[in-house]
């Protein structure tokens, strides 16, 4: 599918959207009916999908609380969602500079109605596999001035992407951000040809609505991101960085064919 | 009525001393809400942190014993409120209510019934009003997020209506055609191009029907469906286009398959080009082409014809420079043999006139003993110059002749180069000798050569000659050097004179045929080249000329060992 007629589905409520999916799982409202029951469909055949998605959100906070002890203060983040409580600029101290983006042009607009005026944070619309037409937008430049030692977000969305596709916009953000920049990431450790049927299917469900998913081991996502490079404390599950203890069965983890969904910070 | 004033208030000292001791040591409460807070974590919106969740089970003890004592109902429903939105799930907020309610069960039971009913009957209305808050909260989120997400929606699709505005526009005025048609290859869409294009007035004209009709059939084997899956979903090419009126043009179609996010194919859409005109053109290029290619090849041959002309006129006056050079070593032969010949002559006709003395004498006998010896000195005298004379004349034609053969014949032999060097200079001689110039000839004397003396006679003679009218001209007494060294792999041939030298900017053509710049006072510009030609075809060696203006020209020749073996081998 192109990128327009992708688009196009995004703004269509007739038809199921993985970001609305992800929206219900999540608990929120910004998703129709059709969106709906494409996530129920999900949630019935694999339960702990839901978990996965809201410890990406986890993980995600985290990961840019770790990033402000080292001195932060200017985060662009892809795939953002909406720009609820606990993201980014709600944890950043006052004065932290904030660029979202998103695929998705209802989100988009919906974020800025959010966000209201807040002068130190923007929303804009990017595919996250093509990061230099926010990178070359103009945007970026009132935002971050001449600094570009940035905090980037790149959460829920590798899996979307082709492995071409991320490499290309990994190394596109490496070669943009300026030495000590962070990546945080997280993706799903997993092997194609080890997942259960169950995965397929979901796997399936996706597909029909037009997104894909390319799952990948961790391994390969490493090779992808180069040179970005693993920071400490490394990549761990997504449960390890909440706290919470394990919170996936050993049945439920093998379901990937890999160790599952983890997070990683890489430095520059 | 007075003991039931009795109970409450007894019943409320109860609940207040439960909550005193909560309030003295919540940690207990509180701990327990924490539990199971974490262990229900997922059950809430993704907006609720875990780190949030001990925060959430201390407030929450807090906001119900505020309640309790002092029954505040606004803040209740205010923290129903504040629950909602944090992103606390119903499941949540009733294990909580559950867990509180068990607590304070626990610590009611046994006391006086009151307390007890009391106690659950005022954690219900908390709830109750919590329960209110969190439910208003929620209401007006949903609503609230929905009509967010409606006036996202429509600014969404009034963005992507203007897209679309502008891309039906770009459509609808484009100069090409663009068609949509179903899966059953029925047109649903034609924009005013291809209206033009096809004479047609109105797309009802157009619209339903196969499009099939608008183009050739004769080339259409199978549908355009079929067709357009078999080859991946699109096809590029040129087809002949029927008008309304049945004439035909050319188009340059594009056709592919429009297709649902999951792949479905839902219709087809074309697009096509007019190219008559290009099509015009390209077969004017061709033509074109084929008659410059035409031209060409006629021009190619007219000048390969020239060049052997030219070729043949080239070798035609080298050959008449060869002639010339050696008509020129004749008269000096002539010239040369002129002398010995006359002396001998005039000798021979003094010897005659003192002989016809000498008999006159004897037949009239008056010879005395004086006339005979006089006579025999002057016989003896005159025979000797003759003879001197005549050796003199052989020697000079015997140099001559094999100079001459050797310049005028290819033939290989055997020859000291020294000794070669010097006769070819002796037949110089003519023009060497109205000068005062001065040659010297460095060579071994024992070197033997096996090779081509005629074309070291041109290249000597050509050499010498172009010193006396070019380097030595205006010189009286210049000095021309030979100078032949022996090596491994050749021999060094080289060459000079001390003359005017030669320009810079003709250095690099004076081998080239015709160069001079004697043109018109008898160059012929050929001297030098056929020096060249022995060098390098003959000879199988190299020639390069160094000068600079006022400072003599120097000729530097090798020759490799193969061409010029000191023996015979063959």
């Amino acid at each position: 599918m192109d990128a327009e007629s992708r688009l196009l589905s995004i703004a269509d409520p007739s038809r199921p959207n993985a970001g609305r999916i992800y929206d219900y799982m999540l608990g929120g409202h910004h998703n129709f009916e059709v969106d709906r029951q494409a996530a129920e469909t999900v949630v019935q055949i694999a339960p702990f999908m839901s978990k996965s998605l809201i410890l990406i959100r986890w993980f995600l906070g985290e990961a840019v609380r770790r990033l402000i002890n080292q001195g932060h203060d200017r985060f662009l983040d892809f795939a953002s969602g909406l720009p609820t409580m606990e993201h980014i600029h709600e944890i950043a101290p006052p004065g932290t500079r904030v660029i979202y983006s998103d695929i998705d042009p209802v989100t988009v607009e919906y974020g800025r109605e959010i966000l209201g005026g807040n002068p130190n944070v923007r929303y804009v619309e990017c595919d996250a596999g093509r990061p230099e037409d926010l990178l070359g937008s103009g945007v970026p430049e009132p935002m971050f001035g001449q600094e570009r030692r940035l905090a980037i977000g790149f959460n829920g969305i590798s899996y979307f992407l082709p492995d071409e596709t991320l490499r290309h916009a990994l190394r596109t953000l490496y070669d943009w951000a300026g030495g000590g920049s962070s990546l945080f990431l997280c993706d799903a450790d997993a092997d194609m040809s080890r997942v259960t049927d169950k995965i397929k299917t979901v796997f399936d469900i996706y597909s029909k609505i037009g997104q894909p998913i390319y799952i990948r081991p961790k391994e390969r996502l490493f090779e992808l991101a180069a040179p970005w490079r693993i920071e400490e404390p490394g990549p761990l599950p997504l449960d390890e960085w909440v706290d919470l203890g394990k919170v996936y069965t050993p049945e439920e983890q093998a379901e990937y064919g890999g160790t599952g969904f983890f997070g990683v910070i890489f430095r520059k | 009525m007075v003991s039931v004033t009795v109970d409450i208030s007894i019943a409320r000292q109860a609940l207040e001393s439960v909550c005193r001791g909560i309030l003295e040591d919540p940690a207990e409460l509180t701990g327990r809400l924490k539990a199971l807070l974490r262990e229900h974590a997922f059950d809430n919106r993704s907006i609720l942190h875990p780190r949030r969740l001990n925060e959430i089970a201390e407030t929450q003890v807090v906001s119900l014993l505020d309640y309790l004592v002092g029954q505040d109902e606004e803040a209740a429903m205010a923290y129903g409120r504040t629950a909602l939105r944090e992103g606390l799930g119903e499941r949540t907020v009733l294990l909580v209510e559950r867990e509180i309610k068990n607590y304070f069960a626990d610590r009611l039971e046994g006391r006086e019934a009151g307390g007890l009913r009391l106690g659950l009957a005022r954690i219900d209305d908390y709830f109750s009003r919590y329960l209110d808050g969190y439910m208003r909260e929620r209401e007006a989120g949903i609503l609230r997020d929905q009509e967010q997400l409606r006036r996202a929606l429509s600014s969404a699709l009034e963005r992507q209506g203007r897209e679309l505005y502008i891309k039906n526009h770009a459509i609808n005025t484009s100069i090409n055609g663009v068609m949509l048609a179903d899966l059953d290859d029925r047109i649903s869409y034609i924009n005013d191009a291809f209206l033009y294009m096809w004479g047609y007035d109105s797309s009802g004209e157009v619209l339903g029907q196969k499009t099939w009709a608008f183009l050739r059939t004769d080339e259409v084997r199978e549908s355009p469906m079929a067709f357009l899956e078999r080859l991946g979903g699109g096809w590029r090419g040129e087809l002949t286009a029927q008008r309304r009126d049945d004439s035909t043009f050319v188009v340059d179609i594009s056709a592919s398959l429009i297709k649902e996010p999951n792949g479905q194919p839902v219709g087809i859409m074309y697009f096509f080009i007019d190219i008559t005109e290009r099509k015009r053109v390209e077969e004017s290029v061709r033509r074109l082409n084929q008659e410059l290619e035409q031209r060409v090849i006629e021009r190619t041959a007219e000048l390969r014809a020239s060049l052997e002309a030219l070729q043949k006129t080239q070798e035609h006056l080298i050959q008449s420079e060869k002639m010339s050079a050696l008509g020129g070593l004749v008269a000096g032969v002539a010239h040369e043999i002129n002398t010995p010949v006359g002396i001998g002559v005039t000798v021979a006709s003094f010897l005659q006139q003192k002989t016809k003395e000498f008999s006159e004498m004897v037949i009239q006998e008056r010879l005395k003993r004086s006339d005979l010896d006089a006579y025999m000195n002057t016989a003896l005298d005159s025979s000797n110059m003759i003879l001197s004379n005549l050796r003199r004349a052989v020697n000079f034609i015997q140099t001559f002749k094999q100079v001459a053969v050797d310049q005028s014949s290819e033939e290989r032999r055997q020859f000291k180069l020294k000794a070669y060097i010097e006769d070819v200079l002796f037949s110089l001689r003519p023009k060497l000798k109205k000068t005062h110039h001065t040659i010297e000839v460095s060579c071994p004397e024992g070197l033997e050569l096996y090779s081509y003396p005629g074309a070291f006679s041109q290249i000597i003679t050509n050499l010498v000659v172009n010193s006396l009218i070019h380097g030595l001209e205006f010189k009286d007494e210049g000095q021309i050097r030979f100078e032949v060294t022996e090596r491994e792999d050749g021999i060094r041939f080289r060459y000079s004179d001390d003359g005017r030298g030669i320009d810079a900017k003709h250095l690099t053509k004076v081998f080239d045929p015709f160069f001079t710049t004697k043109r018109g006072q008898g160059g012929s510009g050929l001297g030098l080249h056929m020096v060249y030609n022995q060098v390098t075809q003959t000879l199988g060696g190299q020639i390069d000329c160094y000068s600079s203006p006022g400072k003599g020209a120097t000729f530097d020749i090798w020759i490799p060992k193969a061409e010029v073996r000191d023996v015979k081998q063959e």
